[in-house]
């Protein structure tokens, strides 16, 4: 099975979370979010997450780690735990790739297969409205 | 197969909370539930695509419900839209 750890910058993460569960109307304990706050110091934050990724390795056969922006801390930090296949890294989160991830990891899709999938999610939810609507107004014609 | 034309009439439409109870309404059947504006149609058990429908209030909506339990499918899913999502 897979775990998810959502690692951001301050508290996007919990809020992240937050969010997801309640558009899908429940939480999931395999789930967790871990937030980097802006004056933590860098050895403490990655004993942080070493031991969240622990916990989540003791119940999960990967983990799938998602955070906000590549190069930044979480993401620098979440790279020194990467093992292939094993514990893969996501980088530039948003809602519907983190609400996808949760519905994939409940379908016990393969860590491999989900990060393809939510990769392409990520970028294809990306909307420009009017874009949208210039497409809905040539349907209609 | 049931086929049924309604109107999105909350004033918020198919917002994140709404279209998460039409998920979880749809997913309690075996049906097969396609909801589709004019623009295009999405499954009504798969939250994203709900939400990409971009329903906004007064936007007409076709359900088209297939399967062995399909008119105790429709039936719920039709009150949940005319009662506005238990909104207003």
């Amino acid at each position: 099975m897979l775990g998810i750890l959502v690692l951001t910058h301050g508290s996007l993460g919990k809020e992240f979370l937050d969010a997801a569960f309640r558009i899908l109307g429940q939480e999931d304990a395999s789930v967790a979010s871990l937030c980097i706050e802006w004056d933590q110091d860098s050895a403490s934050a990655q004993e942080k997450l070493r031991k969240t990724l622990k916990k989540l390795q003791e119940s999960h056969d990967a983990v799938l780690i998602l955070t906000d922006l590549f190069g930044g801390t979480p993401t620098n930090l979440a790279m020194t735990f990467y093992k292939a296949g094993k514990v893969e890294i996501l980088t530039g989160m948003n809602l519907p790739m983190l609400i996808k991830a949760i519905l994939m990891r409940k379908s016990e899709t393969p860590l491999l297969d989900a990060l393809a999938i939510l990769r392409e999610k990520g970028q294809s939810a990306i909307v420009s409205v009017s874009e949208a609507l210039g497409q809905q107004d040539g349907a209609g014609e | 197969m049931t086929r049924k034309e309604l109107v999105i009439s909350n004033r918020l439409g198919l917002h994140a909370r709404a279209a998460a109870k039409l998920v979880q309404a749809a997913s309690r059947f075996h049906a097969q539930v396609i909801i589709s504006t004019h623009q295009m149609s999405a499954d009504a058990k798969s939250i994203l695509g709900v939400l990409t429908l971009a329903a906004s209030k007064d936007t007409p909506v076709v359900l088209e419900v297939d399967g062995p339990d399909e008119a105790a499918a429709m039936k719920e899913i039709e009150s949940l839209i005319t009662s506005r999502f238990g909104e207003e």
